[in-house]
């Protein structure tokens, strides 16, 4: 997965580096004055903000199979996470550093309640082999993702008013998810059936590095204040404890993130 | 005790209405007896504000049937997520308003909430506390644990199951270190397992009593309880015949739950299998259908002393199970089973050795129909009304079979024979079992009225004389001919045995009187037939052939 990131980046590096060479200042024409526009004199500005309210697309579903035992038998229930679209904030800061590549740093934040399907298999008190099905959904556990991204960039003024940049690079993910790590049922004599009565939970914080990359543009309108939009992919896969007590199961963090919000730039 | 009562300074009221607490009691913890309109009006406030944090999470609702109109809701205190051990508070409610309120929750603390150990070393760090064979039995949970002294303190807990023991154990969530453990056994019932004398392993419901586990089903309605004589037949007898008390003590146990006495698992295996079946098919509450406990008594004599018992006992407590329902300690009523004597002996007379009889299921069940029977139409015991109640004892015996077994000839498997997985002859070949509902003559008993036993013997043949209304349902259920008149009866299909049961369980339950003879029987089946499947002509005509077939008209 580094690989595939580091190569990404370089990739958008070595896209990024040749635009900027090929880079040739229009004549600047006296008789239509443009005060907004860059002169071949005045550099691309060194650092930009961004601020977005985004919106992050649901990312891959989860779930995990857990053995227990039970009534002198094992059973299992399986729990299936549906991560759903949920608002998030991004915010950046990226500086140049050498003509029109950089570096930044960026902070997203994801928070999101996490509907739990859950099905199990549960022993029967008196004879082997009578499990008993039982289903519920759960509700009120939430995700919390929180994600630094470092990145490389590129920026690129089209004009004087609009700014563009591409960028990539590794992610540090925290999440922090609502787990199932077990459940209660509600039966009665003779117990051939039994109901799901509540789910119980406890949260799970892992962190993991995956990577970024996204591109960025803005419209100004003064030389320092404008709006935009954002598209980024950032994401990682997380092995987090499994509720067993043994062993782990996978959970991706994060996934395609689009945004809108201010722009500043100095 | 001391208790300082709230001032009405709403949710201040949390650190004024406090109590010292006893040794038990940590001293840090908070306790809510609030019954006063001035207290509730506090308390209340507090539950609701906490509700809405986050800060108590509802565990359960629920109403009392004797007081309809109200609810009691259960909350559990959280601290940052995490659930701080046995901290709930408890509202009842009328129509919303708080009747009282209850509840032990810790002072106001300030604790890291991150543990320093993961899930899989914290529970490497409870086994390796457990010892070997352990294993857990519920699973672990991060809680915040309320100490006796000193601030609560992040741990994970766990029951722990060990042979012999079962205990909640909870360890330092940042340093693994034990903090508290105790007993579970006292508040559980458990499930143990023993391979019986024929059909696998199968489950006892049983419950922990120091350190070990006995035979004391807590998860049946009735109180069903199987107590092992350990071989005193003289104590036996005392406690059958006499009264004798009878004490925990007495019940069979098992120190890993994994058993391995056979009367032990059969016996308490099938008389819930038998309290199983009544429910299950004739929505009957037990013996009395209120749920009469059953006291079962097992190993009067050990097998392996069966041959040495005093002729006078044998053929009671050797080679025989029975129901009595005025015997044993006040009259509470007890079933035997007998263990049979050693497998290199044999009745010269039938080459047969008899062994555990609380190891065939029909047994089980056919004595305890002699309580239902006993609690229903009350069967007088002696001649065709006797043989009658005996009949009906192998039927339901037979009827359980099918219930919970798979048909079939083997040992372990549903058939017409009466005790034929604990009488047999030790090489398989010649009669199995004590009696045939398919070939009553097969045993010496009649399968027709023309031959049926008239002497006196056997309170007028009722172990002999069954073997006529025995072969009826057999051939109502399965058809056939009968050996001696010749006729042919449509049974109704070993698939639709169900019909048959539940037709002469209502005859023979509800419809006959104490003082039957077999044509009684005959009239009350048929009704039963009609009134229970009054469009079904089929089980009515093979009721009455079967009847007609063997003489009875």
């Amino acid at each position: 997965m580094f690989r595939t990131a580091a190569a990404v980046v370089v990739i958008l590096l070595g896209v990024a580096a040749s635009t900027g060479a090929q880079t040739k200042p229009a004549p600047p024409k006296p008789t239509q004055p443009r005060p907004a526009r860059p002169s071949p004199a005045q550099p691309i500005d060194r650092v930009q903000i961004s601020v977005d309210g985004a919106y992050q697309l649901g990312g891959d579903d989860f779930g995990e199979t857990v053995s227990f035992f039970e009534n002198a038998e094992n059973g299992s229930f399986s729990t299936d996470y549906d991560v759903k679209s949920g608002p998030a904030l991004n915010v950046s800061v990226g500086a140049n550093i050498w003509r029109n590549l950089g570096v930044g740093i960026g902070v997203t934040r994801y928070s999101k309640s996490t509907p739990i399907a859950l099905s199990a298999s549960v022993p029967h008190p008196f004879f082997f082999n009578r499990a008993r099905s039982v289903s519920g959904d759960i509700t009120g556990l939430d995700r919390e993702e929180l994600a630094v991204h470092v990145q490389a960039r590129a920026t690129f003024l089209p004009t004087a008013r609009i700014q563009a940049i591409v960028f990539g690079g590794p992610s540090f993910f925290t999440v922090k998810q609502g787990i199932v790590n077990d459940f209660e049922i509600t039966e009665t004599y003779p117990y051939d059936t039994a109901a799901f009565s509540r789910g119980l939970s406890t949260d799970v914080e892992e962190s993991k590095i995956g990577f970024n990359v996204g591109a960025d543009v803005g419209y100004f309108f003064t030389r320092q204040v404008g709006i935009g939009g954002s598209v980024q992919w950032a994401g990682t896969t997380i092995d987090a404890p499994a509720s067993g007590g043994t062993g782990t199961f996978e959970m991706k963090a994060g996934g395609l993130q689009t945004g809108v919000g201010v722009r500043f730039r100095f | 005790m001391t208790r300082l009562t709230a001032a009405a300074a709403a949710l201040a009221a949390f650190v004024l209405m406090m109590d010292t607490g006893s040794a038990q009691q940590p001293s840090s913890m908070v306790r809510i007896a609030a019954t006063t309109s001035t207290d509730l009006r506090s308390w209340d406030q507090y539950v609701t504000a906490r509700l809405r944090t986050g800060e108590l999470r509802m565990l359960r609702v629920d109403q009392d049937p004797s007081l309809p109109s109200r609810v009691v809701e259960r909350m559990q205190q959280f601290y940052e997520g995490v659930p701080i051990f046995g901290a709930q508070i408890v509202r009842d409610s009328d129509a919303g308003v708080a009747q009282s309120i209850f509840g032990e929750i810790p002072q106001t603390f300030s604790l890291n909430v991150r543990p320093a150990l993961d899930a899989s070393a914290a529970e490497q760090a409870i086994m390796a506390l457990a010892g070997a064979g352990a294993r857990l039995a519920r699973k672990m949970e991060l809680v915040i644990l309320p100490m006796s002294e000193g601030a609560p303190r992040l741990a994970y807990t766990a029951v722990v199951a060990t042979s012999g023991t079962v205990f909640r154990v909870f360890v330092d969530a940042q340093t693994g270190a034990e903090l508290l453990r105790y007993s579970e056994v006292q508040t559980q019932s458990a499930i143990g397992t023993g391979q019986g004398l024929v059909g696998g392993v199968k489950k006892l419901s049983v419950r922990p009593q120091g350190g070990a586990f006995v035979t004391d089903d807590r998860l049946r309605p009735p109180l069903l309880t199987t107590y092992d004589m350990r071989g005193n037949l003289a104590r036996t007898v005392s406690v059958v015949f006499d009264g004798t008390p009878l004490f925990p003590t007495d019940l069979a146990t098992d120190s890993d739950n994994v058993w391995t006495d056979i009367p032990s698992i059969d016996g308490h295996a099938y008389i819930g299998w038998t309290y199983d079946y009544y429910f299950k098919r004739h929505s009957r509450r037990g013996l009395d259908n209120r749920d009469r406990p059953i006291v079962t008594l097992i190993n009067g004599a050990r097998r392996e002393d069966g041959a040495n018992v005093p002729l006078d006992l044998f053929g009671l407590f050797v080679v025989n199970a029975f129901w009595c329902g005025e015997c044993g300690p006040a009259g509470i009523g007890v079933m035997y089973f007998g263990n049979g004597f050693p497998a290199n002996l044999v009745f010269a007379s039938t080459g047969q050795n008899w062994t555990y009889l609380a190891g065939s299921l029909d047994v089980a069940a056919h004595e305890l129909t002699h309580g239902v029977t006993e609690s229903t139409s009350d069967l007088i015991y002696m001649n065709e009304s006797g043989a009658l109640n005996e009949s009906f004892s192998d039927m339901m015996g037979t009827a359980v079979e099918f219930f919970h077994q798979t048909p079939g000839p083997g040992i372990g498997q549903a058939d017409f024979l009466i005790g034929e997985d604990s009488i047999r002859t030790p090489s398989g070949i010649g009669l199995q079992g004590i009696r045939s509902m398919v070939s009553p003559i097969a045993f010496g008993d009649p399968d027709h009225y023309s031959i049926r036993f008239t002497g006196s013997e056997d309170n007028g043949g009722v172990h002999i004389n069954s073997g006529i209304p025995n072969h009826v349902f057999y051939l109502a259920v399965a058809g056939g001919t009968n050996r001696v008149s010749g006729l042919s009866v449509p049974g109704v299909g070993l698939a639709n045995i169900e019909l048959i049961e539940k037709l002469f369980y209502r005859a023979f339950t509800l419809l006959m009187p104490a003082n039957s003879t077999f044509a009684t029987a005959r009239a009350a089946t048929i009704q039963a037939a009609r009134d229970l499947y009054p469009t079904n002509a089929a089980v009515l005509n093979a009721v009455a052939q079967a009847w007609t077939a063997v003489g009875v008209n």
